[in-house]
């Protein structure tokens, strides 16, 4: 059911086009979606491959980039979710882009992305509402000063208006249909007051109506304001209110030359949010107080206006720190509000009685809410680490909550050891990630994009801090998981402060095969005293079964090998646990990374100038290699088969044969080398140098010869990277994390990669698990709303099983029988033979409407594709397109093509002359309630219009 | 996310003796074999190489014995009067043998044919060994009070001892050095003889020199690293320091009659003693204590445990030999000897600790804590859920009451281990600082007197530290102002101070073995 070409809204002629822009996005916009590159990343897009235009491309690199593509998304956004009219689905803000999920199951079910701006990048989106005028579209505004009206259900972008100045805030209200409201920072009057002015800003008013050809939106400015943090019109229309500073702004609508009336708050004003019935409003300040101004009333505002008021004001105070958020709900008795303290307080306004959902698990940076389908309400809360929870209201419990990939440096930065745990776990193909808790991590599985766990290294009460200094968490700083598979072990420390040493754990994880669920088995305090531990790894599994050693270098000197040890006990199941099999240590110099040959008969040590080789069974010194070409060798690792050594220095690489003792070839490196990574199956290893902060340079060697075999360039650095491989192959495929914390893809074999939903999409063409209705639970599932595709696939096994002979589909008693209606469509199939030309997608569906045609029974329409054979006069035509210019184009309503067929059905405006019609009793489908329909006039019309002119053709 | 209750960490624990593996392990050396002889059984000695056939001294015959069957292979009679101390050399191909007219022969064990004859001793000659690492010496122990070193390609003797004054009727060559002897003399000494200077390098008499009061000693044993020697009197068991110049270290007396027989265990790290008084005692070396006990039908007189641990040879004084057997496990039994050897050098700590390996941290943690799955929405799993109940310490931490929560762990029933754990709880949450605030000196003392009983326990002492640190920033000011607190905080210096004398002793020895231990790995380098 994909639009086809001729549906493309530029083929239907049109008065006008407000946006020179508009019409052609719908293609553009596809064609980058089919070709998934040729553009560079910014921000952390999702699934962009990085093939940057040559121009951006400084004049002595000439290097070949190498394919990479990056899987977070941006941080989330300040403005809290919108949701549709009936609340079944939502749309978030995430960077440049709007991502439309479903209530119901939190999946993301589209994202319509902004085009890039004609200055390059596409830029922030900062704030979405529902059109006034038509609720299944959206205004977004973005801070490259552009308001776009979007079409979600066909996921279209409209129109685009260029205001030219960021935007920050936008409200709209039934009662100002043709406007909406707008905050916007004001261009630097002067250069000279750059920093001054930088937060000055203004509300606009933007008429929506084109009523002529202009391209320029009609704009009002009501008046100048601080940095805008709020932007609320009253539930009665008649106020509009920013915050600002310490201020709140009150325009009366009714007479907006009149401007601002300021009222003043002793703290920073940080969120707003209105009454939903009375005109007052609440406000949260950046110290934790909320406040109620009751100060909308004619007789004040009309006298002063222009001047700065105090007035009477209920205060409530709970928050130890910043309101971020405020939220009303429906029927105005409770008033929500949260923030750093990741604990939602419900305030009972009449009482001030206060409720909590506390422990959260993350600060809280939205609040929004909506109706569920059972009439009941439920809370939204969008998070710092971007998850989104639903709170109910009536249990006051989480009742679920939606976590894509968390991966944030705001958490992270303040960590003195730079180390990102990061591992693959081979069995699963899984990566292990730093979560948006530093003591925490996550389990990211690439095949189904989606994160599977979080696991808690550290379990920690979440207590929000105290004082200015926030609380040092124990961060996780390593992550290895040994070959089998089946251990993962974790460092986790918690770097002193003035008062009190650190901590530091080695814990050793075993993974349940059944619920593949890590299990906590052994913890190790200080497994290195109380200093870090530098380099962690399990051995190369020697032998299938066999267990492999785990050893680890600390800076207290010490090289420590560990090894899983059984205790059998009589009548119980042996025990395995971690225990201290040796250690080496160094008095002089620290050992900064250990690493073991391909058979995991030696370990390599680093230390300082020297790279010593042990026996990693009798941990007797085997050699020692040394060699003035590199006085510092930061890491080592056994490449080609475990022939050579790769020693790593600030700026050079050396490759020793272990064979001969000596050096086979030495590089130096013009940029600093971060890193080293073998390939994990043949010889050749890669070195990442890093060029600037912001690119590295990727150096691909073979053993053979100190010429590099290949030169390539990356648009980030990597703090740390390890490698995977989807499928044995010549090239490296690595993941790794880059300094800006986000999660990429490195290498020749990164495809683009497409996460579900991750296009726009429209949304009718979701098939959303529709709530069974009271019709369907008495009478059972409609026959026409069946799901063919569905049925196809379960038909099919189940046909598979009868193999060939239908018949033994009954032998089975009827309680162990697949359900009839996955029975009945194989079954029949075995018995018709097909036609073979024709290919009816509804033959079931299409025989039964015609057997039906007799009885007049409340059966719904069907859905028909088939185009029917119908003469429309010339003169039909005419006065079709005289009803079409008078409803639809005065006011300017989508005008592309509703791609679902039938469902918005118009009766009596259709010239319908089929025979079958007039029989047809006039009953409407029935729509579940939660799926959204389209304005039914402007579309119906369009599509039958549409298909009558290809007929006349 | 639920409240996570303060979690008590485990501390590791020394393991026990008592109900120990130890026990279990000796238990295993089951079905003892009663062989009679004629007389008294005088000497077992096991072959150390493979197949570990032993040597049994009786009456006028040696016997060698196959540890599989327990039956005669060997049969070597050409003694003319009682035969005393057959042994086997290190290679497995000749035994060693004297007799009570002083005559030592030299056996080929194939073909029985006598080798050697050695016949300069005068009276019954009760030790004949070879030396371990000079396999050509054989050391002779004599009753005319001489001990003799012989060569054996060229027949003669090397050196005489004759330091002793009375019977010298056990005596061992050293397995550190290739020169140096240690017999035990019935005139209640025992001597280190070194055949470069001739002479007698060492004397260890219990008694001081006084000889009045003096008990023959019977039997000397040597440790492998050549450091340390027991040697036993009568019922008491003495351990002597070589290297201190023979010093005794440890006298033991768990026998209640002489102790005749002594053996060491194939790695040394246990010893056993074999007494008049029926018993055979192991002892743990590394404290001394007995671990194990085994009883004999008959007063014991010889001892000898296989060098793979699967046999004790005990003789006894009605003519009865006993073996004791142990059937191996399979992975022990692969286990390559050499490797064995290597990792036993290579110092790693299980080789240290043995058996009785301490857990260190802690081991197989009961995951209480599962990791949220975020699994199928569709999938409907009915979890069962236990209602915990909170700790009236969690619920006040809980609810932020700080302070409450440090008073509810002060309290004289509570565990330390769940004190410093709130504690620790405490500093995670920035919150000890508020705990800690506001005290009077009743309240203060609780504190205070935690920190000084605990302050020098492992496991706690580096909290208890940073603790004392943070009470004595926040009260300072109100120092003098309460006697109470005045001589905790003098009880607490007095207790750091003593400690910090004992952690300057305790660096002193460690320092001191870093030195012996690299002193051994030096020599351990295989030369290229």
């Amino acid at each position: 059911m994909a639009a086809s070409t001729s549906h493309e809204p530029q083929d239907i002629p049109l008065p006008s086009t407000p946006s020179s822009t508009t019409a052609k996005l719908g293609r553009s916009r596809k064609g980058l979606k089919e070709k998934g590159k040729g553009k560079e990343t910014v921000g952390g897009k999702r699934s962009t491959i990085g093939n940057p235009p040559p121009s951006t491309r400084s004049i002595h690199e000439d290097d070949p980039p190498l394919r990479w593509v990056s899987i977070t998304d941006s941080a989330p956004s300040k403005s809290p979710p919108l949701f549709t009219q009936d609340g079944s689905y939502y749309f978030a803000l995430v960077g440049t882009s709007v991502k439309i999920f479903a209530t119901s199951t939190g999946q993301l079910v589209s994202t319509l992305s902004a085009p890039p701006s004609p200055t390059g990048s596409p830029s922030e989106i900062t704030s979405v509402v529902l059109n006034p005028q038509n609720i299944f579209q959206i205004i977004t505004g973005s801070l490259d000063g552009a308001i776009r009206i979007w079409d979600f259900l066909d996921a279209t972008l409209l129109r685009t208006y260029e205001i030219g100045q960021p935007i920050h805030h936008i409200c709209a209200h039934e009662k100002h249909q043709d406007n909406i409201f707008i905050t916007v920072s004001r261009p630097n009057p002067n250069k000279q007051t750059k920093k001054r002015m930088e937060d000055a800003s203004s509300v606009l008013r933007i008429s929506l109506k084109v009523a002529d050809v202009s391209a320029l939106p009609d704009i009002t400015a009501l008046g100048k304001i601080r940095f805008p943090t709020g932007l609320a019109v009253a539930p009665s229309g008649n106020w509009l209110v920013a915050t600002a500073g310490h201020k709140a702004y009150v325009s009366n609508l009714s007479n907006i030359k009149s401007g601002f009336t300021k009222y003043v708050s002793p703290d920073k004003i940080n969120c707003l949010s209105f009454h939903p019935m009375e005109d007052f409003f609440a406000t949260g300040d950046t110290k934790g107080n909320i406040r109620l101004w009751y100060c909308l009333n004619e007789s004040s505002t009309v006298k002063v206006a222009g001047l700065e008021k105090k007035t009477q004001t209920t205060s409530l105070h709970w928050h130890a720190h910043a309101v971020s958020s405020l939220a009303f709900t429906s029927n105005g008795a409770y008033l929500l509000s949260g923030g750093e303290e990741s604990v939602l307080v419900i305030w009972q306004l009449h009482s001030g009685r206060k409720e909590f959902v506390p422990r959260l698990g993350a600060p809280i940076q939205t609040i929004s809410v909506t109706k569920t389908l059972r009439g009941g309400e439920e809370y939204l809360l969008g998070l710092t680490d971007a998850t989104f929870v639903f709170v109910s209201a009536s249990t006051l419990r989480i009742s679920r909550s939606y976590a894509r990939i968390k991966l944030f440096p705001s958490n992270h930065s303040s960590a003195l050891s730079q180390s990102v745990p990061l591992a693959v776990h081979p069995n699963t193909s899984t990566f292990i990630l730093p979560s948006s808790h530093a003591s925490s991590v996550q389990t990211y599985s690439l095949s189904s994009s989606k994160v599977v766990s979080e696991l808690e290294i550290s379990p920690s009460n979440r207590v929000s801090r105290r004082e200015e200094k926030p609380i040092e968490p124990s961060r996780v700083e390593r992550i290895v998981i040994s070959p089998s598979g089946d251990w993962m072990a974790s460092i986790d420390a918690r770097t002193p402060d003035e008062d009190f040493q650190g901590e530091v754990y080695m814990k050793i994880w075993y993974r349940d095969r059944k619920t593949s669920v890590w299990v906590l088995n052994t913890r190790i305090d200080k497994p290195h005293g109380l200093h870090q531990v530098l380099s962690l790894s399990f051995s190369p599994q020697a032998q299938a079964g066999e267990e492999s050693y785990l050893v680890s270098a600390g800076g207290d000197g010490a090289v420590k090998t560990w090894r899983l040890r059984h205790n059998r006990e009589k009548g119980k199941e042996a025990e395995g646990f971690w225990l201290a099999r040796s250690c080496i240590s160094f008095p002089n110099e620290i050992p900064t990374h250990v690493s073991w040959s391909p058979d995991g008969s030696l370990l390599a040590v680093s230390l300082g100038a020297y790279v010593m080789l042990y026996d990693a069974l009798t941990n007797v010194h085997r050699t020692t290699f040394t060699s003035p070409e590199c006085l510092h060798a930061c890491t080592t690792y056994f490449v080609g088969q475990g022939r050579y050594l790769a020693v790593q220095g600030k700026r050079e690489v050396l490759l020793w044969d272990l064979v001969s003792q000596s050096v086979r070839w030495s590089f130096a490196s013009p940029y600093p080398i971060y890193n080293v990574v073998p390939h994990p199956e043949n010889v050749t290893f890669a070195i990442f140098t890093s060029v600037a902060s912001e690119r590295s340079r990727v150096y691909t060697f073979s053993p053979s010869t100190s010429q590099p075999s290949r030169v390539t360039y990356l648009p980030f650095t990597l703090s740390n990277a390890v490698c995977y491989s989807p499928k044995p192959s010549a090239s490296l495929s690595l993941a790794g994390i880059t300094h800006d914390w986000r999660f990429v893809l490195v290498g020749d074999e990164v495809k683009s990669f497409q996460e579900e939903g991750s296009s726009a999409t429209g949304l009718l063409l979701q098939s959303l698990p529709k709530r069974r209705t009271l019709f369907q639970d008495i009478f059972g599932k409609s026959i026409f709303e069946h799901n063919y595709a569905l049925s196809n696939e379960t038909s099919a096994a189940t046909l598979e099983r009868m193999s060939g002979n239908a018949e033994s589909a009954f032998d089975v008693p009827a309680y162990l029988a697949p359900p009839l209606e996955n029975l009945f469509d194989p079954l029949l199939s075995v018995y018709l033979k097909q036609h073979p030309a024709k290919q009816d997608p509804l033959p079931a569906a299409d025989a039964l409407v015609e057997d039906d045609l007799g009885m007049q029974v409340d059966e719904p329409e069907p859905i028909v594709q088939h185009p029917r054979t119908v003469r429309i006069e010339a003169e039909e035509i005419s006065s079709l397109i005289a009803v079409f210019q008078k409803h639809s184009l005065q006011n300017c309503t989508p005008l592309k093509t509703p791609k679902m067929n039938g469902v918005a059905k118009v009766n009596g405006i259709h010239p319908e002359t089929s025979k079958s019609k007039s029989f047809r009793p006039e009953v409407d489908v029935p729509t579940p309630l939660s799926e959204p329909r389209p304005s039914p006039v402007v579309n119906g019309i369009g599509k039958k219009r549409k298909k009558a002119l290809d007929f006349l053709e | 996310m639920d409240y996570q209750p303060v979690i008590v960490k485990v501390h590791p624990r020394p393991s026990n003796f008592k109900s120990s593996p130890e026990a279990r392990y000796w238990r295993q050396f089951k079905h003892p074999v009663f062989v009679k002889e004629y007389a008294p059984v005088t000497a077992v000695h096991f072959s150390p190489a493979r197949p570990h056939r032993y040597a049994v001294t009786a009456a006028t015959r040696v016997q060698l014995y196959a540890p599989r069957t327990q039956k005669v292979t060997k049969t070597i009679s050409r003694f003319k009067d009682v035969a005393r101390s057959g042994s086997i050399r290190a290679d497995g191909k000749l035994l060693v043998a004297g007799d009570d007219t002083g005559l030592i022969q030299v056996f080929d064990i194939n073909s029985r044919a006598i080798l050697r004859t050695f016949d300069s001793h005068k009276q019954p000659v009760h030790v004949t060994k070879f030396s371990f690492l000079a396999p050509t010496q054989i050391l002779s122990c004599s009753d005319d009070t001489t001990v003799r070193i012989w060569d054996v390609p060229a027949q003669s003797c090397i050196t005489t001892f004759t330091s002793h004054t009375d019977y010298v009727r056990t005596g061992q060559p050293s397995t550190s050095s290739p020169h140096l002897y240690l017999t035990g003399s019935y005139d209640a000494t025992v001597r280190l003889f070194d055949s470069r200077s001739g002479q007698c390098e060492m004397v260890m008499s219990p008694a001081g020199g006084s000889s009045s009061s003096s008990v023959p000693v019977e039997q000397v044993l040597m440790f492998p690293s050549g450091t340390v020697a027991v040697s036993s009197a009568g019922p008491i068991l003495r351990v002597w320091d070589l290297v201190a110049g023979g010093r005794c270290l440890r006298a033991l007396s768990n026998h209640q009659k002489t102790v005749t027989a002594l053996a060491f265990d194939s790695t040394a790290s246990r010893l056993l003693s074999g007494g008049l008084d029926q018993m055979v005692k192991v002892y743990d070396v590394s404290t001394y204590k007995v671990a194990h006990t085994m009883r004999y039908p008959a007063p014991v007189l010889c001892l000898a445990v296989s060098p793979d641990e699967t046999h004790i040879a005990a003789g006894m004084t009605d003519g009865t030999l006993s073996v004791r057997r142990r059937t191996p496990k399979a992975s022990e039994a692969q286990s390559d000897a050499s490797l064995a050897a290597t990792i036993l050098r290579s110092g790693t700590f299980e080789t240290f600790l043995g058996g009785a390996m301490p857990a260190i941290g802690q081991g197989t943690i009961k995951g209480k804590v599962k990791a949220k799955p975020f699994g199928d929405l569709n999938e409907f799993r009915i979890e069962s859920r236990r209602a915990k109940r909170l700790k009236s310490y969690d619920k006040l931490l809980k609810n932020f009451k700080y302070s409450a929560a440090l008073d509810s762990v002060l309290r004289k029933n509570v565990p330390p281990t769940t004190t410093f754990a709130l504690i620790q709880e405490l500093i995670h949450r920035d919150g000890l600082r508020i705990a800690l605030a506001g005290r009077d000196d009743v309240l203060l003392e609780p504190i205070l007197r935690v920190l000084v009983k605990y302050v020098t326990d492992p496991r706690f002492g580096e909290m208890v530290c940073d603790v004392a640190g943070l009470v004595i920033q926040m009260y300072t000011p109100i120092l003098g102002q309460s006697p109470l607190i005045d001589t905790l905080f003098l009880r607490l210096r007095k207790k750091v101070q003593a400690e910090l004398r004992f952690q300057k002793e305790i660096q002193r020895t460690k320092g001191a073995l870093d030195m012996i231990f690299s002193a051994v790995a030096s020599t351990n380098i295989p030369p290229r």
